[in-house]
């Protein structure tokens, strides 16, 4: 025993006992049983942890996407126009607004508190369906900007200032 | 690799770390759970003392303790569970040992080891919760002292206590042996 007997007094038959109980014991364990249920729990466990792990990289990456696109877009518009950016431009927009040099697109007209510029390549005949002439020196695509609101409709789109960027 | 190595990476989702883990210390767990509460449900207690040891975000310390000493802490939360008692609502005087005579364990000298093996068992299995376990992790675990008393929340002189109980009332269990092999 590891512990001092000393104060404790014990019977030496009754010690040699507990002692052969306890070797006899030695080889009882839990059934292979225990441990696959488990080694299988922590593979759902760490599955489960890539998956939030991937989503949050997802997001993040999305986040980024989006702060970009926003950013390049303010950009944009701060060097050809002298004046404020149109209020549509930022993440909170006006209630119903489409933007004032935006075309609108199928869900104008379903409230949005709220949303994002995306950028989207398009092939240029989507600018001749809003009637727009193409610029000549376009190569078959246009990049649009497309209003997103928080809710995932695309609300409006616009060409001319992306296309003034091509062009330079 | 020592234990608390293994059990960041088990937590981390180690396969090859939790399996050294499960495999260094799933025995002396489930002979305790089985001394206490059965055979039947020892798988249980060292099932869910994993488990919980996987799930739990932290709770181990290292300078509070072994990994041993933390996996048997959350064994023994669920063994009291199944036992029905809290630790702090165990009666500590039961005994049943009273004023009878010392046990003559002479019995023991006719016994097969097979036959010692079980009627320990047996006796082990007969007696108050709080002696059966001061002896299981004293005498069967070979746990010391200091490490009991951490364990049952109390002070060594009461493990020490529990331990001489435990002790006798096993001894005159085993005594009766005498007169059975004795008749036969």
């Amino acid at each position: 025993m590891t512990h001092d007997d000393s104060e404790n007094p014990i019977d030496h038959r009754l010690r040699d006992a507990l002692r052969t109980t306890a070797m006899a014991d030695a080889d009882l364990g839990a059934s292979p049983a225990v441990g696959a249920r488990l080694l299988a729990d922590l593979r759902r466990q760490r599955q489960a942890q890539d998956r939030h792990r991937q989503l949050s990289w997802l997001v993040a990456a999305a986040a980024i996407v989006i702060a970009i696109t926003a950013a390049r877009w303010q950009i944009a518009d701060n060097t050809t126009s002298p004046e404020p950016a149109p209020t549509v431009a930022t993440e909170a927009a006006a209630p119903d607004a489409v933007p004032a040099d935006f075309l609108p697109l199928r869900y104008a007209n379903v409230p949005a508190r709220s949303g994002h510029i995306v950028q989207m390549v398009v092939p240029t005949t989507v600018m001749t369906s809003f009637g727009l002439e193409p610029s000549s020196a376009s190569s078959g695509v246009v990049i649009a900007d497309v209003f997103v609101g928080d809710d995932g409709l695309a609300r409006a789109v616009r060409f001319d200032l992306i296309n003034r960027e091509l062009s330079q | 690799m020592n234990d608390a190595h293994l059990l960041a990476r088990a937590r981390a989702g180690d396969e090859q770390a939790f399996g050294e883990l499960f495999a260094r210390h799933q025995g002396p767990i489930y002979r305790y759970a089985m001394h206490m509460c059965g055979a039947d449900t020892a798988d249980d207690v060292v099932q869910e003392t994993f488990l919980a040891v996987l799930k739990a975000a932290g709770g181990f310390d290292a300078e509070r303790g072994t990994v041993g000493a933390y996996l048997f802490g959350i064994a023994r939360h669920h063994i009291l569970k199944r036992l029905g008692t809290g630790p702090s609502g165990r009666p500590e005087d039961v005994d049943t040992f009273g004023s009878q005579p010392a046990p003559d364990l002479n019995a023991l000298d006719l016994l097969s080891r097979q036959e010692i093996v079980k009627a320990v068992r047996a006796a082990i299995g007969s007696l108050p919760d709080v002696y059966r376990e001061a002896v299981v992790l004293c005498d069967l675990q070979e746990m010391d002292y200091e490490s009991a008393a951490a364990l049952l929340e109390c002070p060594i002189g009461t493990v020490r206590s529990r331990l001489h109980r435990g002790r006798a009332l096993l001894a005159a269990k085993l005594s009766i042996l005498r007169s059975v092999n004795q008749a036969s």
